[in-house]
């Protein structure tokens, strides 16, 4: 993999930056590299977040930066993807696609000018990628929406989308872990809950996880609301 | 404990901010002037990381419940004790019973008011910054009780608070060349750094938005990380100055990057005024 570039951004930031590639390698690559970082920089760093195709290093108030661009150049020449083997979880996020979950997926369908069904069957096919959470806390920005599920977004946002509430916007799909305004259209809900203080890690899904939608009735979507409020519900989730 | 008698125009809990959790979309937080917040801190002897009240506009009316210290700092509120006029940036001893009412900013923006030892609020994710969502509330609310450090349990510590000269009266920002910022046609480079921009009235902990009546603009971008500070133009021209509470990652040009010091300049100017920015 090439070499990515070093960009200070702030007196406390650092940022690796890969070419634009839309390819999941260089995010599963930078996600090793993520890790590997945390491990040998742990006591200069307060975290790292990985996006698309960079990498922001905070530091912590007493690193001296210059430094630490020095060690960083010196590690990533050294650093060899094999040292460290990547697995990833599949996560199953059960989402209901019933009317009253779903104001949208009849215009989805109408604009694709397919069944409601087969934008069901289309949308649950995939295994995505959790690129990285960003936005809202908990909200995980997902690669791999066929393209023939691309739906422009809402002209006029709405002001409020429900929590869990599943949508397609343009290119990208994936879930509101919290209500919040929204410009996708909402194609369905799941009864997960995808952010919890209360939890560790509050955040149910993170960045390189895969994910697997699973289409569920409306009475199945209770039974599981019920079992996530009562903490009763077994994830479903597999590695790979 | 104090018991919150009117809650103010917008007042809030703050620390240092919320740490380790920027993976997972939480935002960072914490006091808009950070450098006000730790001198408060500071002259009351409390560690640097302990929460302090954050007052905006127009402070809040507080009642003691036990007796402690309290120090406010950041922009002028004219803050009352018992209808004393009190002073700034002094150590000020009260009682139970005693009614503070913070005042009004007769300019700037924000005030801090830290008490001995810190409010001990609930801590969420390792801070006790409120932010919708993560904390129960996002605003002090009037009738809500705070408990503070009782006087055992109050550690002192010394810290230096670097100096920060004329936070009030500075309009120029300092800031690193963004990541984008290479990107821009020449004339948009130059116009960043020759215009005086105005602060739009809807500017909040979130971001500051600057009116801009020269023709700049950016390409959207992937989504990339962004933080406190990150200057971002928008395609159609609208440039964005992101505060405490911003997102952590987002799809604008970033520009500009503030300097942590010209976040807590910025954090003190109202709608109305105007900025500009030099290189550092």
């Amino acid at each position: 993999m090439k070499l990515p570039s070093i960009f200070q951004l702030s007196e406390k930031t650092v940022l690796l930056r890969w070419e634009p590639s839309g390819v999941s390698e260089i995010e599963e690559r930078i996600q090793i590299i993520a890790t590997a970082l945390i491990e040998r920089f742990a006591t200069e760093t307060i975290e790292v977040t990985p996006t698309y195709n960079e990498l922001a290093i905070y530091l912590r108030t007493e690193t001296n930066t210059a430094n630490f661009i020095k060690n960083l150049e010196d590690f990533l020449h050294r650093f060899k993807i094999a040292e460290t083997s990547f697995s990833a979880r599949i996560v199953t996020v059960p989402v209901c696609y019933g009317e009253q979950f779903a104001p949208d997926i009849a215009t989805v369908a109408k604009y694709h000018n397919i069944p409601k069904e087969k934008v069901i069957q289309w949308h649950t096919a995939p295994l995505y990628g959790v690129s990285f959470i960003g936005f809202l806390p908990g909200f995980p920005y997902l690669r791999g929406l066929p393209e023939k599920l691309h739906t422009p977004r809402l002209a006029t946002p709405r002001e409020k989308v429900a929590r869990g509430s599943v949508g397609i916007g343009g290119s990208q799909t994936g879930v509101y872990p919290t209500g919040s305004p929204g410009g996708w259209n909402i194609i369905g809900r799941s009864p997960l809950e995808f952010f919890s203080v209360e939890k560790q890690p509050p955040s149910l899904l993170r960045a390189g996880d895969k994910l697997k939608f699973q289409s569920i009735s409306t009475r199945e979507f209770e039974l599981i609301s019920i079992a996530v409020a009562s903490g009763t519900y077994p994830l479903k989730t597999e590695t790979i | 404990m104090i018991t919150v008698l009117k809650a103010g125009l917008y007042t809030s809990v703050q620390d240092l901010g919320r740490f380790g959790y920027r993976t997972m979309g939480v935002p960072v937080s914490g006091s808009m002037d950070a450098h006000s917040a730790m001198l408060a801190n500071s002259i009351l002897g409390n560690e640097a990381k302990q929460a302090v009240l954050e007052c905006t506009l127009l402070g809040p009316i507080l009642q003691f419940q036990q007796d402690t210290e309290i120090c406010i700092t950041g922009a002028p509120f004219q803050p009352m004790l018992n209808d004393i006029g009190i002073a700034q940036e002094k150590p000020i001893p009260v009682q139970k019973n005693d009614v503070l009412s913070i005042g009004r900013a007769t300019t700037g923006m924000r005030c801090y008011a830290a008490v001995a030892g810190g409010f001990h609020t609930e801590k969420v994710l390792g801070s006790r910054s409120f932010y919708s969502t993560i904390t129960e509330n996002s605003v002090l609310l009037k009738g809500d009780v705070l408990p503070i450090a009782k006087p055992l349990e109050i550690k002192r510590a010394s810290t230096d608070v670097p100096y920060a000269p004329k936070i009030l009266s500075n309009s120029t920002l300092k800031v690193f060349p963004g990541p984008e910022f290479p990107t821009l046609k020449t004339n948009v480079r130059e116009l960043l750094f020759d215009t005086t921009f105005k602060i739009s009235a809807q500017s909040n902990r979130m971001a500051y938005v600057l009116e801009t009546e020269v023709d700049i603009s950016a390409k959207e971008i992937l989504t990339a990380p962004v933080q406190p500070g990150t200057v971002q133009l928008t395609p159609s021209g609208k440039l964005v100055v992101l505060m405490r509470d911003a997102q952590v990652t987002g799809g604008y040009g970033r520009v500009l990057q503030l300097t942590e010091e010209s976040i807590n300049i910025l954090a003190q100017k109202r709608g109305g005024e105007a900025i500009s920015f030099t290189s550092v």
